[in-house]
């Protein structure tokens, strides 16, 4: 089935019954494949007309309120449908909605489920290996992929994740962004214009204080969408030229900021999304925080991330926003203190996280710089 | 339970009531389905009516753990028991682990039977066997470095296997016509055997890889049940609870609570759920039925409620019923969810003259993580959360990552001095994390041999890339540095309380010093008068080769401290720091400043200067100035 095909049964799906009428025959033939391929299945409930009616439906329902940025009435619509059928496509209708509502670790951990019970699915495995990989499991993630890719060779699907996730910043796009499995969270928020783009990465250190890059933010309009796909103008409050720091007016909800700046060695984080596309979930990378590079005010980066995305954040052990990404280095808390003027720190580290918690802590905290232009 | 059929049509709850002789109470937990769950899958709702941000997080092994010892502690005839799927299709805090550490987790939870569910066989019937009955898992006949971590096991390198017994009664060996593990298990009350009966359901070869069901055989599950009664009868058994992968849903327009039974769990249309069909066969004798694989939770008992909400207000009914069973009595038939989020809590009453069961009270119960008991209790017994913890961490993706290469083992065995390898390259970690003015301005530092752990810093083959893992392995105890101000009088008497005698110390524990620090002790000298001499080479350590900033100064010669009153910066951890193992006088060290954990200067000290493509660490490097301690007649 090719990716607009699906797209377009999946579009009528969403749209729910009302539109039924404007079913072609070919369109009906391909409903009826993709629901027997959806409902592969030994749940003998798949034969009843009248519940897998509701089913459909309910599932629509979930679609369609992650759409609107609901998780809440998603998560009941999908359990609903989950009461109806045991599937993977409700399945992992709940994982993004978890995901959606920030809950990393228990999407992950669902979804570990889905993949591993839903063996006559191709992308419920392909979802895990795009979850592992975002939370910096790329030794699971890889093997979690080889496992799909080795019973469903040639899926679509398991195709363009594999090679999105052999990039060093994967995009999600074509198929990869249809339902059930999509492999971003659904837009929500301030309605972007044709020819926006992804920029830069950046995070809210303080209600409606962000900062990203300052050679990112030269264009006149701009917005950032958070890790949950929530989009808000944003406007520049001032450039910190000798830093290279723009700080930006945006509202949500900011990451805890670190009292102090790590010590050399100590496991750190860093989080930034790829540019180009659209909402998306960001990358997390996992390592060891560099010592001082001698220059001035910087640290070595320490952790083995790619190059390639401006900005992003750098996270300590407790996954506290500890300072900014600049390619190989990063601006440490004590070197960003000037714009970090008037945030109350939060508690010194105490407790080491794990990197699932310091991704879902920090989620809705990364975001995209987009412009236009 | 024997009860003819013209009483069938009464409730359960009835049979007690008619009830007078003595009896016995039994304790059955069980749950089904936990897959691997060792941390929280989140939050849950006793039913739909409960808005997502009032419902609970729930689950995790710990909690598990600590709510299922609350509800033994009420009675101490009790047994744990499960309905399948507590393996396959879980996290990868469990998966990586071949699944070990769940096993190891449900042996401290106290489960004793478990049915076999679909997911048991994912990997094939011989692993099974082995998570049943402990052993290293074998890649190609290479032992899986993860597997046998051991964190729940007798020891490092181990796995114990499943204390509890993996029960399938329906799955026959085809060859051997034998069934793959037992097919019941027993256990006695107040001398009245009570059977468990474990199963999965017969369709099991249609939902999981045909090489995990290879060469056995899956029966009907009714007809495996009632061919296994007059065996049980024939042992004086006549309380009977089948454990069995098997389930329903709840489907009337009711809210799904927990303790409901909705539409007695019907399918649309009004026909039996895949359950109601096994128990509508099954004899008469079964007293309870503990199901699973449907992740649903459900509880058709005497407990069972019917919970609507009628413009907004909740109402709770209680409507007392079960499942027919061939004589269409109603049977208990109860489900737990799935992921460890709720326990079935139910009370066998079984009369000790009968040895049969009178009444059966079943109530499906949160495993409620806000719960400030079992919070408490988590508190005062964390080792299930250690458990889960270390788990945890060896599956972060830090655990893998590479920090440095040395080029020969470095262990943790010292010479005939005390230095160690391993403990000369952690002091010179110490040294370089506190050597800056703003972290200490340390000149020197000093570790104890007793933290420098098994085996060291070693590998298969050199030279060999150090992972954080093996760091850890070394240096687990999450220290952290203190730098303070010592008198080189101080020094002196710290070096001398490293000997049997002197000032209370009881055991010779050599301290691992710095690149910088030589000094010789008398074997034969008295104590606290074993130092000889002691000199300190200001050296820069984190440059590579380690450079000398300074000339050597001599502290001690001869025994006899040059300038008694001179300060120094030094570094320990902060086990140290406070007087541990014996050495008190760091005890008064000055102008104290904390500092990063042990672990994370070693991780910089390597990372920094001997991690590829950067030359390995080689202790024969003459700038390493080893050895640093010698020994004298």
């Amino acid at each position: 089935m090719t990716g607009l095909r699906r797209r377009s049964l999946l579009a009528w799906l969403a749209a729910g019954p009302g539109v039924a009428a404007a079913e072609t025959a070919s369109e009906i033939r391909l409903r009826e494949l993709m629901a027997q391929r959806a409902a592969r299945v030994n749940d003998p409930r798949v034969d009843q007309a009248a519940a897998m009616a509701d089913r459909a439906a309910l599932l629509a329902t979930g679609e369609a309120a992650l759409v609107r940025g609901d998780t809440d009435a998603a998560q009941l619509a999908f359990e609903r449908a989950a009461a109806l059928l045991h599937a993977a496509d409700t399945e992992m209708g709940l994982v993004r909605t978890w995901l959606q509502a920030g809950e990393y670790r228990r999407a992950l951990a669902f979804c570990a489920h889905t993949a591993g019970g839903h063996r006559e699915a191709a992308a419920p495995g392909a979802l895990y290996a795009w979850l592992l990989r975002l939370g910096g499991q790329l030794d699971a993630g890889r093997r979690t992929l080889a496992l799909a890719q080795s019973r469903w060779a040639g899926d679509a699907v398991v195709d363009a994740t594999a090679r999105q996730l052999a990039s060093a910043w994967p995009v999600a796009d074509g198929v990869l962004l249809d339902t059930p499995h999509r492999m971003a969270p659904q837009p929500t928020g301030d309605t972007l214009p044709a020819g926006h783009r992804v920029v830069a990465s950046g995070v809210r250190v303080a209600p409606g204080r962000v900062l990203v890059p300052a050679r990112s933010v030269a264009a006149a309009s701009m917005w950032v969408r958070d890790g949950l796909g929530r989009a808000a103008t944003a406007t520049v409050e001032r450039v910190d030229t000798d830093l290279g720091i723009a700080v930006l007016a945006a509202p949500g909800h900011p990451a805890g900021l670190a009292a102090r700046d790590p010590f050399a060695g100590s496991p750190g984080y860093t989080v930034a999304f790829s540019e180009g596309g659209d909402a998306a979930w960001p990358w997390l990378h996992a390592g060891f925080l560099g010592a001082s590079d001698r220059v001035a005010r910087r640290r070595r980066l320490g952790i083995d991330a790619p190059a390639g995305a401006a900005g992003g954040g750098v996270f300590n052990a407790a996954g506290q926003f500890a300072g900014l990404r600049d390619g190989d280095s990063w601006l440490p808390v004590s070197a960003l203190a000037p714009l970090l003027a008037g945030i109350e720190p939060a508690a010194p580290v105490t407790v080491r996280v794990g990197a699932d918690e310091v991704y879902e802590n920090v989620l809705g905290s990364m975001v995209q710089l987009i412009v236009t232009g | 339970m024997k009860i003819s059929r013209l009483a069938a049509a009464l409730a359960v709850a009835a049979c007690s009531l008619a009830h007078a002789g003595p009896t016995v109470t039994v304790k059955v937990i069980g749950f089904n389905d936990f897959h691997g769950n060792l941390q929280s899958p989140g939050t849950f709702g006793v039913n739909t009516t409960v808005p997502a941000a009032q419902r609970p997080a729930v689950g995790g092994a710990e909690f598990v753990a600590a709510a299922v010892a609350r509800l033994k502690a009420g009675n101490p005839n009790n047994v744990v028991v499960g309905a399948g799927d507590f393996i396959g299709a879980s996290p990868l805090v469990s998966a990586l682990f071949f699944d070990e550490p769940s096993i190891e987790s449900l042996n401290q939870i106290g489960l004793e039977f478990n049915a076999v569910g679909n997911h048991e066989f994912d990997k094939g019937s011989a692993e099974l066997r082995r998570l049943q009955n402990g052993g290293c898992k074998a890649t190609r006949g290479v032992p899986d470095p993860n597997s046998c971590r051991g964190l729940g096991s007798g020891a490092p390198g181990t796995f114990d296997g499943a204390k509890f017994k993996w029960l399938s009664a329906n799955v026959v060996e085809t060859a051997t016509g034998r069934t793959l593990l037992p097919a019941y298990g027993i256990k006695t009350f107040n001398g009245v055997k009570v059977a468990f009966i474990g199963m999965t359901l017969k369709a099991t070869p249609s939902i999981v890889t045909p090489t995990g069901v290879a060469g056995l055989t899956f029966n009907d599950e009714a007809a495996t049940v009632n061919a296994l009664v007059p065996k049980l009868r024939a042992q004086g058994i006549e309380s009977i609870v089948v454990l069995v992968h098997q389930g329903g849903f709840q489907s009337s327009p009711n809210l799904g609570d927990i303790n409901g039974c909705d539409g007695n769990l019907a399918v649309a249309g009004g026909g039996a759920s895949d359950i109601g069909n096994i128990v509508a066969k099954l004899d008469n004798a079964v007293d309870l039925v503990i199901s699973g694989h449907t992740h649903a939770a459900y509880n058709c008992s005497a407990g069972t409620v019917d919970v609507r909400s009628v413009a907004g207000a909740v109402t709770v009914t209680p409507r007392p019923t079960g499942l027919p069973n061939k004589v269409g009595r109603l049977v208990p038939v109860t489900s737990a969810s799935a992921f460890g989020r709720v326990l079935t809590d139910v009370d066998l009453t079984i009369d000790t003259a009968t040895r049969d069961v009178v009444s059966v009270a079943a109530t499906n119960r949160l495993v409620d993580r806000t719960d400030p008991a079992l919070i408490q209790a988590v508190a005062t017994n964390p080792t299930t959360k250690n458990l889960v913890d270390g788990y945890a961490a060896l599956a972060s993706p830090l655990a893998g990552q590479v920090i440095g290469t040395i080029t020969t083992a470095l262990p943790n065995t010292a010479n005939a001095a005390g230095e160690m390898p391993a403990g000369s390259l952690i002091a010179d970690a110490q040294l370089m994390a506190t050597q800056p003015a703003g972290l200490g301005g340390a000149v020197a530092a000093f570790m104890n041999p007793g933290g420098v752990r098994n085996p060291g810093f070693t590998g298969a083959a050199y030279p060999y890339a150090l992972t954080y893992g093996d760091a850890f392995t070394t240096q687990p105890f999450g220290n952290s540095l203190v730098t303070m101000t010592l008198t080189a009088q101080q020094l002196k008497d710290l070096l001398e309380q490293q000997f049997v005698g002197c000032n209370g110390q009881t055991g010779q524990r050599i301290l691992q010093v710095s690149n910088g620090v030589k000094y010789s002790w008398s074997a034969s000298a008295a104590p606290c008068a074993k130092v000889v001499d002691l000199s300190l080479t200001p050296t820069d350590v984190s440059v590579v080769p380690p450079v000398s900033t300074g000339v050597a100064e001599e502290i001690v010669r001869a025994g006899l401290v040059l300038n008694p009153t001179k300060t120094y910066r030094v570094t320990v951890n902060n086990f140290l720091a406070t007087g541990g193992d014996g050495f008190t006088v760091l005890t008064g060290g000055t102008a104290v400043l904390g500092g990063a954990q042990d672990i994370d200067a070693l991780i910089a000290y390597l990372s920094s200067g001997y991690k590829a493509p950067a030359p390995a660490y080689d202790p024969a490097d003459p700038a390493l100035k080893l050895p640093r301690i010698t020994r004298l007649p």
